[in-house]
């Protein structure tokens, strides 16, 4: 193997400059300049430079196989004391160490030139490049890849590229994998990047191994379960993804008609509603009118109540949602300085604020590095900070009505699992605000209705509310109906200090469902609190100052119905549209995850699923052998749809077939029987001037044609 | 009766609907030299690159060493040298880097055999691959299929291309290589001189389908050409000599090549209104170009060319 290593190696090395240059400019693309450029940097140049590897190692791995596709030059190379696992072996290991090389190497120049600018000039640290080194690794699968698509016996102008949305899937997996938090979702990403990835290479091995040898369809070398799978799934990703952008075309919502929209609210004497608003223009004209209509949920209403025109008298309270998601704050976890917030400085305008060993790093594009945070106070640069923070979250937006997010300016609010804290940059310090521990907060700012500022925060399975008002009598806390807060869009928060008003006991929400609480103060003080309201079904409280439950529920989602999600669900699998609801019902029984569509919609799924099983049977007859396969393609194409049918035909070549001597009919020219008759072969008739064989030395004994 | 290198039974090959080897059943004894004739597209090359294990049939079989040609392990692998269509090197190779890469895996490897063929075509051995010329490529080739000692010698069209001194090193090099009896050559030729003179046996493939699969000498003999003079032609009459494999006419001469002719193949080259016939000992060359004449006229459009006549 290590002399085909060489040789390959030998071969495919000279390319490496050419992909260090592309993956070089793309890493140069991202080159941090300004610090809103550092908190995406992870993830930004991951996701650049994987095209770059990715298509590089498609390149090598064609080169390295396409050329040994010729008769010639792949006789030469196969005919030798070396087993054909080990020349693939060979071949991909020195794919490996160019397409290495190729991304090692910008890398490499990018991760010194980070640790040069961190975290002096920019919040960067060398670290950064890890998502990117890892999306590298893994998008070197575009190299056997390579060499399955081109030893695989397909036409160019068909199936043959098929096998390059595997990992092409596996990529995008690892996209999501750096882009999330440990946690469900990333257990299911890399679990699909490993199969994704024992695909690739099973088949890819296969096809060099095996397919490249031109076995008949009747011969078992012909079948291999990652191939199948393999081109089984890409068929599927492919037609569900043409057929549902496709739909998506034609059924275009019409935007310059009026839209509706649906949102949930709290009316002042303390109901849950659902508030149904329509423009009568294009979404995004300010001045458009609203028509609202309303109807009442909590109580003995019930979600099915009719809307109706709103009471002139009819106040609604602002819901603010507390989101413990939100302490990533859309940044990777990979980041070594990550953005959380950013607070008013009048020195330096405003400083970002990145967190990086539970201390905040307090940076500004012109200067730098101007301070660093921690509980115990604002410490200079060239200063040795103490302390840190623990499980430290931020407050950057919060709903301050239901039409305008607004994001907060003035002094930062932070929490941690020891307090809440609120930054003052200018005079350099810090306050603990309350001693409560806080996994997440939110701010209902005052309001000409309400003018009671409130902050919410959540410390496990309690709510805890508190007043707001400003620490000395020459700050206020304005109006977020004031002029300058609708037009800026940026609450000026001043110095504060927090009165606890009340606590409320959240034991009711499921823990799935904690991260989003939605909530917000009625008459009298009470609360009205709804757990994780967009999924199928949600609970709701409704409690008095005192904690006493004055009313609760469950109600099921409320998203009007989509009509145009449902069409696109249409071109969906089958199987996917029934399969999934029926799944979550066994595991989360108690959970309503009921399809609710038209009976249309059910007939259309119906006939989808009836082309696709018939469709798959027809194309499968004259490609698998035996009925019982044929019927399990039947099966397959009634969950998959239509996309069976590429994946029949990209898996089993179409049998070659001649005219049965003995039965008349089509049969198979790979097997020695006749599928139909059992008849051999029949051995063509000499010409009469056949010379086989010395009539006196060397006998044949077999007949020729 | 020693066991045949080579053996296949009803091999067939088909690409798309066409089949190209056609119920092939064939023995390569061994210690002999065997050439393989046939024209372009007869099955030649795909014969040996399914014996070679290079290709799988569509059915059939075909067994090298007693070992199923789609399983050949590395150590039958080792006892095959095989020389490809075209003396196919890598170009970027130096002819050292050539010898180098080639005797990896092998356990015997014949330095001074390589050194002399190598020497016997007047190459430097640091020459690259890329500057030779196509009669050293060949002398290269063929020094690597050579020096790791094969019992087995496969050559796909060795002299394609070289011009006759590189010829005659071939040839002297494969007499040599053979002379002792003991290894086993199959020659895949379009060279009908460069086959009489090296050949133990002759494979004739038309078509896919096996013609010819006797010794030389034995060819030789049971194919006869006999010469009429004639005023007219009645192809039916021509069509109907038993064994007939060619007819060509010449001014007012035929020219009937006719397998293994006998006395009833002799009446019916009398029938033919001939004014004399003359029975005359065809050369190899004649013989074989006899069979593969016969298959392009079979391809041709050509009104007149119906079985037998290509008067």
């Amino acid at each position: 193997m290590i002399t085909i290593f060489r040789k390959e190696l030998k071969d495919v090395v000279r390319w490496t400059p050419l992909g260090m240059i592309v993956i070089g400019l793309l890493c140069w693309q991202q080159v941090p300049k300004y610090l809103n450029e550092c908190s995406q940097l992870p993830t930004s140049l991951a996701s650049m430079v994987i095209i770059g590897s990715g298509l590089f190692a498609l390149v090598l791995g064609l080169l390295q196989s396409l050329f040994d596709q010729r008769t010639d030059s792949r006789a030469f190379l196969l005919h030798r004391p070396i087993s054909v696992k080990d020349i693939y072996r060979g071949k991909l290991a020195a794919g490996f160490v160019a397409h290495t090389i190729a991304w090692a190497v910008p890398l490499l120049v990018m991760a010194i030139y980070l640790e040069t600018k961190g975290p002096e000039k920019l919040p960067v640290t060398w670290s950064d490049v890890i998502p990117a080194v890892l999306c590298c690794l893994l998008s070197f699968l575009f190299h056997p890849a390579g060499i399955w698509m081109a030893c695989r016996e397909a036409r160019w102008l068909g199936t043959k590229w098929m096998p390059l949305g595997i990992p092409l899937m596996a990529c995008f997996m690892s996209m999501a994998r750096i882009s999330v938090p440990w946690g469900w979702g990333s257990a299911v990403a890399m679990t699909s990047i490993v199969l994704l990835s024992w695909m690739t290479l099973s088949a890819a091995r296969h096809a060099f191994t095996h397919q490249t040898f031109l076995p008949s369809s009747a011969s078992e070398e012909s079948w291999s379960w990652s191939n199948a799978l393999g081109l089984g799934l890409g068929s599927l990703v492919l037609v569900v993804t043409l057929m549902v952008s496709g739909v998506g075309f034609i059924v275009k919502p019409d935007h310059s008609l009026s839209l509706k929209g649906r949102r949930l609210t709290a009316s002042a004497d303390g109901q849950l509603w659902e508030i149904e608003e329509t423009w009568k223009s294009p979404r995004g004209y300010k001045d458009a009118p609203i028509h609202r209509a309303g109807r009442q949920l909590s109580g003995n209403a019930g979600p099915n109540a009719a809307f109706a025109e709103l009471p002139e008298i009819w106040a609604e309270r602002t819901l603010v949602q507390i989101n413990s998601n939100s302490r990533w704050n859309g940044t990777s976890p990979w980041n070594g300085y990550r953005r959380v917030t950013s607070s008013a400085a009048k020195d330096h305008g405003s400083v970002a604020l990145f967190e990086h060993n539970q201390r905040l790093y307090a940076y500004t594009d012109i200067e730098g590095w101007v301070g660093t945070v921690t509980p115990q106070g604002v410490y200079a640069r060239h200063e040795t900070p103490q302390g840190a923070f623990n499980h430290l979250s931020s407050l950057d937006y919060f709903l301050s009505s239901t039409v305008y997010n607004m994001s907060i300016g003035g002094q930062r609010l932070l929490a941690d699992s020891n307090g809440i804290y609120q930054l003052d940059f200018d005079a350099r310090k810090i306050r603990r605000l309350s001693e409560t521990p806080a996994q997440a907060m939110a701010v209902t700012p005052p309001s000409d209705k309400l003018p009671e500022a409130t902050l919410w925060a959540r410390d496990g399975e309690t709510l805890h509310r508190y007043s707001m008002k400003p620490l000395t009598k020459d700050q206020t806390l304005p109006s977020t109906d004031s002029e300058l807060v609708k037009a800026t869009h940026s609450y000026p928060l001043a110095n504060v200090e927090l009165f606890a008003t009340g606590q409320w006991p959240l034991d009711w929400v499921k823990e799935s469902d904690a991260a989003w609480l939605t909530m917000a103060s009625v008459d009298e003080m009470g609360v009205v609190i709804v757990a994780n309201d967009i999924a199928p079904t949600f609970d709701y409280r409704i409690a008095d100052a005192g904690g006493k439950v004055q009313d609760a529920g469950t109600l099921p989602d409320l998203v009007p119905e989509q009509v145009h999600g449902q069409v696109e669900a249409i071109a969906s699998p089958p199987a996917l549209i029934v399969g999934i609801p029926a799944i979550m019902s066994v595991v989360a029984p108690d959970e309503n995850r009921q399809v609710n569509a038209p009976a249309l919609f059910w007939l259309l799924l119906g006939l989808h699923a009836l082309a696709g099983g018939v469709g798959a049977f027809v194309l499968a007859r004259g490609r698998v052998q035996g009925t019982r396969q044929q019927v399990v393609w039947l099966v397959i194409g009634l969950m998959a749809g239509v996309s069976s049918w590429l994946a029949v035909v990209a898996i089993y070549p179409r049998w070659v077939v001649e005219s049965c001597t003995a039965c008349q009919r089509r049969r198979r020219v790979d097997t020695d029987r006749c599928e139909h008759c059992s008849a051999a072969w029949e051995v063509a008739d000499g010409e009469g001037i056949e010379l086989i064989g010395p009539r006196d030395q060397y006998v044949m004994t077999t007949a020729v044609g | 009766m020693l066991d045949p290198v080579i053996r296949t039974e009803r091999l067939s090959r088909y690409f798309g609907q066409r089949a190209v080897v056609r119920d092939l059943s064939l023995k390569v004894p061994p210690g002999q030299v065997t050439a393989l004739l046939g024209l372009n597209g007869a099955g030649k090359s795909t014969t040996i690159r399914i014996i070679m294990g290079l290709l799988r049939p569509t059915r059939g079989g075909c067994q090298v060493f007693g070992q199923d040609s789609a399983q050949l392990t590395t150590d039958t692998r080792m006892r095959i040298g095989y020389m490809v269509e075209g003396h196919f090197l890598y170009p970027g190779m130096r002819v050292r880097e050539c010898a180098e890469f080639q005797r990896a895996g092998y356990s015997r490897w014949n330095e001074a055999m390589f050194d002399q063929i190598v020497g016997h075509f007047g190459i430097s051995q640091s020459t690259h691959v890329a500057h030779l010329s196509r009669g050293q490529r060949a002398g290269v080739s063929l020094a690597l299929v050579l020096a790791p000692d094969p019992d087995l010698l496969v050559l796909d069209d060795p002299a394609l291309g070289l011009d006759p001194v590189s010829r005659r090193a071939l040839n002297e090099t494969l007499v040599e290589f053979a002379g002792d009896g003991q290894r086993t050559v199959l020659l895949s030729s379009h060279l009908l001189d460069d086959v009489e003179r090296v050949a133990d046996r002759v494979l004739l493939m038309i078509d896919g389908r096996l013609q010819v699969d006797t010794t030389l000498d034995d060819f030789r003999q049971r194919v006869t050409g006999y010469v009429l003079e004639v005023d007219t032609v009645d192809a039916d009459r021509i069509a109907a000599v038993p064994g007939l494999i060619e007819a060509r006419r010449l001014g007012n001469r035929l020219h009937l090549t006719v397998a293994d002719a006998d006395e009833e193949t002799t009446a019916a080259v009398h029938r033919l209104n001939s004014t004399s016939v003359e029975i005359i000992d065809l050369p190899f060359t004649d013989s074989v170009l006899a069979w593969l004449s016969r298959s392009r006229q079979q391809q041709s459009f050509s009104i007149g060319s119906r079985r037998g006549e290509s008067a």
